[in-house]
């Protein structure tokens, strides 16, 4: 088990160098000049070069890489040319928001997708059944910040239910910080307006994010445990009386578990690459809309960091699923030594 | 990616077995896939308008007679401009989707046909891949080689592929037990043509479907990335970029939001129904 | 059955979720401005974009003000009295003035506030680098010595912001010297202190009771200028009351909003051309002048006055008739000629020839203008390619020969110099000057205009800079927009600002009465 474990590490270790590397080199043959930008507009020539000998740039690509990967091991990304600050300050502001916004989201879509998958399979070719099944396929077609937009069209232009963007109202003071999730620091300073508050504010997009990832989801799920109730063993204790409710939560959500897990892993891996947009259109002040507004302005250190921070998230995900599975499907525990 | 997800679905989810709504929606959605090949191939056949040309003294118009889906910020029929998008947008999907197709035909075969060792190693390699975060590539490609359609091809290309290496190697080692297989190559068939005479022929079909299902997904992703102004760029009439294009006028120009997210929305769905319904044929060719 | 009731308590938790929040909307005393982005410095001798300088005008103050409705007319505000000898101007400060920290404000402030900024070169430095030395008189007395006379010092004084001395000492050891702590932190004497950064999402400002300055009634307590990029977004806030008022929103959403009911519009020049298209003179076919002419005729103007739809004209050169001095008046109007743009090209021998622009992106306008040149050339058989990239992309592009053309919107910062501009902008190694016109003759001319002390021969030397500029074709003027900014009812004492895109002096907004 030890042996598994380190070596899933090791396969973590080169994937987070991989992308290190890359998006390090590529994000260097850009053909601005950062330095310009920092420098500003309407700035001499002299200003840009000392700019960018402070900033090291002037320096070989090897070197500036060397002193990158250096800096990595120590948790140091480098600085960000846009805030002026170390970018690890940055992600470690704007972290928690994003992770708020995913395991809020996240939770209700586990719950959601689950209750329907159970819904559709138990009489799989009903009425309950083909309308999901029907809608999901229709949903796989919208495009999340499409979905994003309409909902704020409707939410906030048009209804004036929900705030528009942000994670807390403009007007109001937001609870001391303690932890960064607004949920918890509102849940510390003991104010339950405040826990309204945010609610509000994540309702949108985390419904973005739901809706999204139900479509696909759910139609995954749903094949999951309809495959498990063709294997004999529903026959059997179909044979034995069973009731369908018996069969469903004695047995096939057990076997179902760890498929219908792979598929939620998978998932999670999606909306970490597409978070960005939700962000972006939301004005959700995470790492995602962090890089995208770095991106814009040629600041790189921040997008190889998201690059590496949400790999990173990717790897420890499918390592706790690793050692999920064994807990939860007696099969794989041999697999895995 | 989502890509890999399809698979699970595509043995177990059949639109055919919904019944006759099934097989209506089936019918629709090959009449719109044909309309959207005759917009992508002769676009200037279907359009009313050039669309690029100004006029703006008819700016922002609402959908009308002259004009179906109205105009945007230029005058110009939007309408026009959807037709002629297919062209980069789908196109675009379907490159990608076909690029990838084609590396992980290769790599997943030669995977498959490999001792385990070694097909150890270029499974590892292809986990990964699946680990690289799409959109954050698309971002770092962009800032180094410039923003455009081709690097929207490159960066999803590059996270694509591996689902097609799972799936294809998958199937070779599936098919590599196959009587006639064994037969073959008790013969002493060689490992390459074993494996173009009577392997890959196999592997065609699984790989359509997830083909067809895929360039859903993959139009998604391009309009989002044109969306975000990685990809297209004006006046090209990207689907993504109009949406993007369009926001200014949100307010004032509902129809210049609506009809391309429309477009995305159907030629997606259209791809996911088909799909489906070659899942269901596959699977009943199969006997399975 | 457990399905329903679950089914029954996620409606009644999402319904509950959509109602208002109970505890009463908003602080009638604070003010929310969106503004276009996040600073990414709120130091006053580095900020130079519109968002940035937000904080900065309103935190800091300056030595002397004009008046928007007139900005050659200057006011007094951290100096009362001023006075040009040759190349020495003094200013007599105010007294009893303090910082927000409790300190006094004297001299030795304004020295160190532009010794620092000439060091550092950068901000809004371009417009005072011809200081040659700041001497402190007395604490109430400062001499400001230019390098040869220039008789627009004070009105640039306008726009540079006086920080402490103090605290330009106190972290004058520092590694930095300082850059960090200026960065993120502002100490200034002005109507608004700074008082927190929410990284991400938003400033807030609180009022000086301890101003100098006066006050309107019902002016706001408590300044939010919230970092809202996206300009849809900023429009669609606006529409729906989440802000008060919003830095650079859409065009048509800004006509469209200030006519509804609940919104006015706030109507004004500032701009001197929105988009300027700029053609480099170093990259064929571009290079050639009767190529550019044949350009600049070709291009619809009509086309720019509709998409701008009202308060629009066709600028005839380089600086608006609404400027002070400015001869554009005199000068022959430029419309679109398609019969003399096909003899200019036919002389340029460069019929048939394609070019390619690369234009900053997030301005609808700007590829607007660049999809125009496009139509427009075509009608002369040229091919245009257009392509988007961020500003700093777009610019090196040009700059390096990758693109034969530019877009840019034009405003001057100095209520009063022309010269700045031109600098800037047609001048050898001006920052702006994207498509590297130069013409040494031209330098010489605008270098000298300041140090003409008699109006009249000032003011025909710029005629004569401005037809240098526009008879050499480089620029294609494509509109000169007024600027529109909605302003809801609630809301009063926003102006236009003559010499910036858009300015947020909150010290002049208050609620309506």
């Amino acid at each position: 088990m030890t042996a598994f474990i380190a070596r899933r590490l090791a396969w973590g270790v080169l994937l987070l160098l991989l992308v290190a590397t890359l998006t390090f080199f590529l994000s260097r043959v850009v053909p601005a000049d950062p330095a310009a930008f920092l420098a500003g507009q309407n700035t001499s020539a002299a200003t840009v070069a000392r700019i960018r000998a402070e900033y090291g740039l002037d320096r070989p690509l090897p070197v500036q890489f060397a002193t990158y990967l250096g800096g990595l091991v120590r948790l140091d990304f480098g600085e960000s040319l846009r805030t002026h600050r170390p970018v690890a300050d940055d992600l470690v502001q704007f972290l928690p928001a994003s992770l708020e916004l995913l395991i809020v989201s996240f939770m209700i879509y586990v719950i959601a997708s689950f209750w329907l998958a159970v819904a559709a399979a138990r009489r799989p070719g009903g009425a309950v059944d083909t309308a999901i099944r029907l809608l999901t396929m229709l949903a796989t077609g919208i495009p999340v910040f499409w979905l994003g937009m309409a909902l704020q069209f409707v939410f906030f232009y048009r209804l004036h239910w929900l705030p528009l963007a942000g994670r807390f109202p403009l007007r109001d003071t937001p609870p001391p910080v303690h932890t960064g999730f607004l949920l918890a620091d509102s849940l510390i300073a003991g104010s339950l307006d405040d826990v309204w508050k945010s609610l509000r504010c994540l309702a949108m997009p985390a419904l973005t994010i739901v809706l999204n990832l139900l479509a696909v989801g759910t139609r995954l799920s749903r094949a999951a445990l309809i495959a498990e109730f063709d294997r004999p063993y529903v026959r059997t204790a179909r044979g034995k009386g069973l009731g369908p409710r018996a069969i469903l939560y004695r047995h096939v959500l057990r076997n179902a578990l760890s498929p219908v897990l792979t598929v939620t892993t998978m998932q999670f891996g999606y909306m970490l690459s597409w978070v960005i947009l939700v962000e972006v259109i939301f004005g959700w002040p995470g790492i995602g809309l962090y890089a995208y507004q770095s991106f814009e302005v040629f600041d790189y250190a921040p997008v190889i960091a998201l690059a590496i921070v949400s790999t990173a998230g990717f790897v420890l995900i499918n390592l706790i699923m690793d050692l999920i599975y064994p807990l939860i499907d007696p099969r794989v525990r041999g697999l895995a030594t | 990616m989502s890509g890999t997800a399809s698979s699970v679905t595509a043995h177990t989810t059949r639109l055919s077995s919904t019944g006759w709504p099934g097989r209506v929606l089936l019918i629709v959605a090959w009449i719109i896939a044909a309309a959207l090949a005759v917009f992508a191939l002769m676009p200037h056949l279907v359009a009313p308008y050039d669309p690029i040309f100004l006029d703006v003294v008819d700016r922002l118009r609402a959908p009308g007679l002259s004009h179906p889906f109205g105009t945007d910020e230029g005058g110009r029929d939007i309408l026009s401009r959807v037709i002629y998008g297919t062209r980069y947008s789908l196109g675009v999907a379907v490159a990608i989707v076909i690029v990838a197709a084609l590396i992980g035909i290769l790599y997943g075969a030669a995977a498959g046909m490999s001792s385990r060792r070694t097909d150890d190693l270029l499974m590892r390699i292809v986990d990964l891949f699946f680990g690289i975060p799409a959109l954050v590539l698309a971002l770092a490609l962009a800032a180094a080689i410039g923003r455009g359609l081709d690097t929207v091809v490159l960066s999803l290309a590059v996270v694509w592929w591996p689902g097609y290496a799972r799936l294809v190697r998958g199937e070779v080692l599936r098919l590599r037990e196959r009587p006639h297989v064994e037969a073959a190559r008790a013969l002493g068939v060689g490992t390459w043509s074993l494996l173009f005479r009577h392997i890959l022929p196999f592997v065609v079909q699984p790989v359509n479907v997830r083909i067809t299902t895929d360039i859903g997904y993959a139009l998604i992703a391009v309009t989002a990335l044109s969306f975000l102004g990685l990809g297209a760029e004006s006046p090209t009439p990207e689907w993504g970029l109009l949406i993007r294009d369009s926001r200014p006028y949100f307010g004032s120009a509902w129809w210049y939001l609506v009809f391309p997210g429309v477009m995305v929305m159907v030629t997606a769905t259209v791809c996911s129904i088909i799909g489906d319904g070659l899942a269901g044929s596959e699977a009943s060719s199969r006997g399975a | 059955m457990r399905a329903p009731r679950a089914w029954r308590v996620a409606v009644l938790l999402t319904g509950t979720l959509l109602l208002p929040a109970g505890r009463a909307a908003a602080d009638p005393s604070t003010f929310v401005y969106a503004d276009a982005g996040e600073p990414s410095t709120i130091d006053p001798a580095k900020a130079n974009v519109n968002f940035e300088l937000t904080i900065t005008r309103n935190v800091y103050d300056r030595l002397v003000d004009f008046d928007p409705s007139d900005p050659a007319h200057l006011l007094p505000a951290l100096a009362l009295l001023w006075t040009q000898d040759g190349d020495a101007w003094t200013f007599k400060l105010r007294q009893g003035v303090k910082f927000h920290d409790g300190q006094a404000f004297t001299s030795t402030d304004v020295k160190a506030t532009l010794d620092r900024l000439l060091r550092i070169g950068q901000g809004q430095s371009y417009l005072v680098d011809d200081i040659a030395s700041v001497t402190v008189i007395d604490p109430a007395t400062i001499r400001i010595t230019t390098r040869a006379p220039n008789v627009f010092l004070a009105g640039n004084l306008s726009r540079i912001e006086m920080s402490s001395a103090d605290d330009i000492n106190r972290h004058a050891q520092d590694a930095d010297k300082g850059d960090a702590w200026f960065g993120e932190h502002a100490n200034g004497t002005g109507p608004y202190s700074f008082v927190s950064w929410t990284r991400g999402s938003q400033i807030e400002l609180r009022r000086n009771a301890g101003w100098w300055g006066a006050f309107p009634k019902g002016a706001f307590d408590r300044v939010i200028d919230r970092f809202v990029n996206d300009g849809a977004t900023r429009a669609r806030g606006l529409e729906g009351g989440e802000f008060d008022l919003a830095n650079f929103v859409p065009r048509d959403d800004a006509l469209r909003l200030g006519h509804s009911s609940g919104f006015h519009v706030i109507e004004g020049n500032n701009l001197w051309a929105w988009p300027a298209i700029y053609l480099n003179m170093h990259l064929a076919p571009t290079n050639n002048a009767d190529f550019r002419d044949a350009l600049v005729r070709a291009f619809d103007y009509g086309a720019m006055s509709q998409y701008f739809q009202t308060g629009n004209v066709i600028p005839r050169g380089p600086v608006p008739s609404w400027f002070p001095g400015s001869p554009e008046q005199q000068e022959p109007p430029i419309t679109t000629d398609l019969a003399a743009a096909k003899d200019a090209l036919a002389k340029s021998g460069e019929g048939g020839a394609s070019m390619k622009c690369v234009i900053p992106s997030g301005f609808p306008e700007f590829s607007f203008a660049a999809t125009v040149l496009q139509s427009s050339a075509a009608r002369l058989g040229i091919k245009v390619s257009i392509e988007e990239a961020p500003f700093v992309q777009a610019i090196t592009a040009i700059k390096q020969d990758h693109s034969n053309c530019f877009v840019l919107g034009n405003a001057n910062l100095s209520p009063t110099d022309a010269t700045k501009f031109f600098a800037a902008h047609y001048l050898k190694d001006g920052f702006y000057n994207s498509g590297r016109y130069d013409d040494p003759a031209l330098d010489a001319l605008v270098h000298r205009i300041p140090t003409i002390a008699d109006q009249k021969e000032r003011d025909g030397m710029l005629k004569a800079a401005f037809e240098t500029v526009v008879q050499s074709h480089y620029i294609i003027w494509a509109a000169r927009p007024t600027t529109v900014v909605p302003e809801p009812d609630r809301i009063a004492g926003y102006r236009i600002d003559p010499a910036e895109y858009i300015n947020a002096r909150f010290w002049e907004i208050h609620a309506a009465q």
